[in-house]
Order: structure tokens, then C-alpha cells, then sequence
């Protein structure tokens, strides 16, 4: 762009008798639009065009001794630029080699007397080496961030992926595994057998539909929850709420690891009751599940037996929630659970 | 005989007012049952119960109806309420008319028999899940609407009520807290007090809300 500008000022500055200078700021005037097109179409890399470049940056150098113009009016400008496109495209042996041949050029042709055409020289060089080493480096460092970009992308699906791994098997865990067990219990009476297949297999197909996570609220399906387990495995499971919100992946997980406990309780506590109570009024969104049965010591349970360790503590935690369990023998359990939501209690008291 | 407390029971479900009369019978002394608002009225202002047992819902007006009446006249009798499975709103409006206090029908003989000895000594019952109501209105309630004076809970009202609402009794929140049983009592009353105190308007609109959800 800037050659355009200054092949303009040049054409009216000048006098008109200067025909060959005209002449020759045309071409160059010419080339550079050319020069622009090629590089806006992303062809001016090739060798081709690059040489031709460089013929034309030495035909300025000459024109200007031929003109024997001292003050380096446009010689300044189009070669360097020739000299740093040649650096870009070509790196190092690129822009010293293309500095080389201008400075030559400088000598040869004679610009300037013997001292400013070797200064010219050297910075020609100078430039030359200094660009091309600067190209490089801004590509190096380019290149390293995207790679850099790309492993942590692989990285992040990986762990999606081991995310909604271990959801789906905690969600198995909870609910084919347990029916499984329960039915191998009870295998004596097909009755049971029946009835137990047939819930699992709507709560199952629900499931997999994703229909339980679409426009419900957290004390909706903390309910149907409940109620189920109370069905299940024939305990009362008495479910008090205070606010709701609409259910998000979190509060889902929150509900999934509530579920846990509760079966927990009820197949382990050896009591009648379970109570539930569900905080959904401020962030974090808290629910205790507490029973009054045989209870544990927490310092006992494997790390890594399925149950309470792995379902709750694992659900909970990869989504950004807390676990403590706090029981003794003999005095019950009690199994709290907080999970970070959303300031605003949505759905509550707000449409 | 003198000695057992006078107990009214209204519910319009013979079944079940078979069942508690099987279950407390020993216990306390039944003067009398009613089915309907009108009938419970009149029977109650005739037996003058200790303790009336009553149902949220009744046909001629809930619950409500017949507590409003009963204590223009006689202010001294207790009411207990209870229900199998309500809409907070209900229990809530039957708690603000003047009930001590709410139990859900699956409680077990020993409590219900605890609870109305508890109301029968002015103490309040609070169920978990009466709890659970009041806590939700008192957090529905806009601070800027009501008397302020009663329009909120002392962040310890608060977490006594939370912790009753977990499933703690009386004793065993007072244990968490660091406090008397005495001390929980009197919070779980003056929260009783509040809410009787709140404009009825305030709970219905609150009601209102718990419909948008």
C-alpha cells in the first residue's frame, strides 16, 4: 500500500520532463497493485512471483542510479519490503540471500559513494537476517499454541467422555444392578419378579429418553424418587422440601446421589423410616437423608466398594458437590449433601 | 379415668377414625367424634375435649372452619392437626387459625399419643414436615409486605426448624445446638406465634406462588 502512496507523491512532486522516472514509478506503481492482489489471494508465496519481486526491488535500486537521485526517495522502501517477503517466505537463507542480491545491486550499480552504498549493504543484510529470524520465531511460538490448543481439547472430550462413563454406571448401579439383586432375593415369588422388572424397565426407558431431565424441578423428582424406593423396598420415606428449582444436570446428580443414600438407608439402617429434607432456597442446594438405624463408622467403608463410596461421593464430586456422611453405631446415619446452583431460585416464586 | 386427657376426634373417613380409635383408645379418653364442619362445631362446644384431633380437610370448610369457631367460644381447647398427604398452603392456613400443631396420618400410635400429650400442655408439634411448610412461607413471605416485626425468623428459629425438618426431634436438635430442649420449645412456639401473627393475606399469596412452580 504504502509504494501506491508514494508513487503518487512521486508523480506529482516530479517534473514532467522526468520521462523515464515517470516511466519507471508507472511500473513500479503497476507491480505493486500486483504485488497487492497476489498477496490478498494468497498466491505471492511461490518462487515465481518472489523473484520477479526482487527483479523489480533491484530495477528500483537501478532506475534511482540511473536517475543518480542521492536522497533515497523510494529506494528505501520497496526493496526492504522485497527483502522481508523473501525472509517470510524463504526464513533465514531466504531474507539474506534477497538482501544480498539488493545490496549487490547498491555496490554494483553504484547508488551512493563507496561508504554509503556498504552501510546500505549492511543493513540491508542486517534487516534481512533480523526479519527472517522474527518470522520465525512468531511461527514457532504460533505453531506450539496451537498444538498446545489441540492436546487440551483431546484432553477435555476425554474427560467428558469418562464423566458420562461413570454417570451412566453409577445410574446402572443405582438402578438395573439393585433391581437385579432384589430380584434374585425375591426369585421365590413371580409376582414380585414381575411387578420389579416391569418398574425397572419404565424407569429405564425414561431414562434413556432423557425424559427425567426435561422440564421437571428438583422436588419433582426428588418425590417420584422417594416414592419409588418406598415401593421398592418397603420403607416410608418421608420427603420434606422447602423451595424448588428447576432441574439442571446438577441438581440431576444431586437428586441421583439423594436416591443413593436413601436406598442406602433402607437396605443397611434396618429402620421403618427415612427422612429426607430438601433445602432448595438459597445456593448451595442442600438434602439431608437421615435415618435412626444401626449406622456404621464412615472409617470402616472400603474406598472402593460400590455403594456410597463411588455412587454418592463420586456423582457428587464431579459435579461440583459435597459429601459428609456422618454416623456412628447404633445412633443412625445422616447423609448430607450440598450442590451449587444457580443464585436465582428459578421456578419458585419467579414466573 | 380423670386422669387420661379428653380427646375430640374430627375426620370424615370412618376407616380412620376407626384406626386411631383402636390405637389411642387405651390411652386417652375419645369424648367424641364428628365427620363435617358443623357437627364437630356443635359436639366440641358440648364435650369441651382437651384436645380436638383434626383433619385439614373436612367437607363444609376444612379444618379452618371449625377451629375459628370453636376458639370464639372456647379459647382453652387445643387442636391438633393431621392428614395423610396435603398441599403445605392447607396445613399452613389450619396452623395460622389457631392449631398447636401438625402430624401426618403415617405417625405411629406412640407418637400421635406424645403429641397430644403435647399440645394438651401447650407445647407445639412440629412434624418435619410442618417444618418444612413454614420454613418455605417464611422464606416466600416478602420481608417488605408484612409487619416486619413478624414477617421473618430469627436465624435461630430458622435452623431449630431446619433441623426439625431433617428429622430431628426436639431433644436431639437441642443436643446439636448446644441448647435446652426448654430453649427449642420456646423457639419452635415463637415461630407458632409468627406465623399465627402473619396477615392471612400474605400466606395466600404465598399459595399463590407455590401454584407457579
Amino acid at each position: 500500500m504504502w509504494i501506491t502512496v508514494l508513487g503518487i507523491i512521486a508523480v506529482v512532486a516530479w517534473d514532467a520532463d522526468q520521462v523515464v522516472v515517470f516511466a519507471a514509478v508507472a511500473a513500479v506503481w503497476v507491480w505493486s497493485v500486483v504485488t497487492f492482489w497476489l498477496a490478498a489471494t494468497g498466491r505471492f508465496e511461490s518462487l515465481i512471483w518472489l523473484v520477479i519481486d526482487l527483479a523489480v526491488a533491484v530495477a528500483v535500486v537501478a532506475s534511482d542510479a540511473f536517475d543518480g537521485a542521492t536522497e533515497g526517495g523510494f529506494v528505501g522502501g520497496y526493496p526492504m519490503s522485497s527483502v522481508l517477503l523473501w525472509g517470510y517466505a524463504y526464513r533465514i537463507p531466504g531474507g539474506l540471500g534477497s538482501a544480498a542480491v539488493i545490496a549487490a545491486g547498491f555496490v554494483v550499480l553504484g547508488v551512493f559513494n563507496l561508504a554509503g552504498n556498504v552501510v546500505t549493504a549492511i543493513l540491508y543484510l542486517a534487516v534481512g537476517g533480523v526479519a527472517a529470524w522474527a518470522f520465525e520465531s512468531i511461527r514457532t511460538s504460533e505453531q506450539r499454541r496451537m498444538r498446545a490448543e489441540a492436546e487440551l481439547e483431546a484432553e477435555r472430550a476425554a474427560r467428558i467422555r469418562i464423566e458420562e462413563r461413570a454417570d451412566v454406571a453409577a445410574h446402572l448401579h443405582d438402578s438395573v444392578l439393585q433391581t437385579l439383586a432384589l430380584i434374585q432375593k425375591g426369585s421365590s415369588d413371580p409376582a414380585e419378579v414381575r411387578n420389579l422388572a416391569r418398574v425397572q424397565e419404565r424407569e429405564l426407558r425414561t431414562w434413556l429418553l432423557g425424559a427425567s431431565q426435561h422440564g421437571a424441578t428438583l422436588m419433582g423428582a426428588l418425590e417420584a424418587t422417594c416414592s419409588d424406593i418406598e415401593k421398592r423396598h418397603g420403607v416410608a420415606v418421608e420427603l420434606v422440601s422447602v423451595g424448588d428449582r428447576r432441574l439442571d444436570e446438577r441438581l440431576a446428580a444431586l437428586v441421583g446421589a439423594t436416591s443413593e443414600s436413601v436406598m442406602n438407608a433402607a437396605k443397611h439402617a434396618g429402620v421403618e423410616k427415612v427422612s429426607v429434607f430438601a433445602d432448595a432456597t438459597s445456593s448451595p442446594v442442600k438434602v439431608f437423608v437421615r435415618d435412626r438405624g444401626v449406622g456404621f463408622d464412615p472409617a470402616t467403608v472400603d474406598e472402593d466398594r460400590q455403594g456410597l463410596a463411588q455412587s454418592v461421593k463420586g456423582r457428587m464430586d464431579r459435579h461440583g458437590g459435597l459429601v459428609e456422611i456422618v454416623s456412628s453405631v447404633g445412633a443412625g446415619t445422616e447423609v448430607r449433601l450440598t450442590m451449587p446452583a444457580p443464585s436465582d431460585p428459578g421456578g419458585a416464586s419467579h414466573e | 379415668m380423670s386422669d387420661k386427657l379428653r380427646v375430640f376426634l374430627v375426620d370424615d373417613h370412618d376407616l380412620f377414625r376407626a384406626g386411631v380409635r383402636a390405637e389411642i383408645g387405651e390411652h386417652v379418653e375419645l369424648v367424641g367424634e364428628a365427620d363435617a364442619v358443623e357437627t364437630a362445631i356443635e359436639l366440641i362446644r358440648e364435650r369441651v375435649p382437651e384436645v380436638v384431633l383434626l383433619d385439614v380437610h373436612l367437607p363444609g370448610g376444612g379444618g379452618r372452619a371449625v377451629i375459628t369457631a370453636v376458639r370464639e367460644t372456647h379459647p382453652e381447647i387445643r387442636f391438633l392437626a393431621l392428614s395423610v398427604s396435603d398441599a403445605p398452603e392447607d396445613v399452613v392456613d389450619v396452623v395460622h387459625a389457631g392449631a398447636r400443631g401438625y402430624v401426618t396420618k403415617s405417625i405411629t400410635s406412640d407418637e400421635l399419643i406424645a403429641a397430644i400429650e403435647k399440645v394438651a400442655t401447650d407445647d407445639v408439634v412440629f412434624s418435619p414436615k410442618l417444618a418444612g411448610f413454614v420454613l418455605d412461607a417464611f422464606t416466600a413471605l416478602d420481608p417488605g409486605d408484612v409487619d416486619d416485626e413478624w414477617a421473618s425468623l430469627t436465624a435461630r428459629e430458622r435452623e431449630v426448624l431446619q433441623h426439625i425438618a431433617r428429622g430431628y426431634t426436639y431433644r436431639e436438635t437441642g443436643e446439636t445446638l448446644f441448647i435446652s430442649v426448654k430453649t427449642v420449645e420456646s423457639h419452635v412456639g415463637s415461630v407458632l406465634r409468627k406465623l399465627q401473627l402473619t396477615n392471612r393475606n400474605e400466606l395466600t399469596r404465598w399459595a399463590a406462588k407455590r401454584e407457579l412452580i
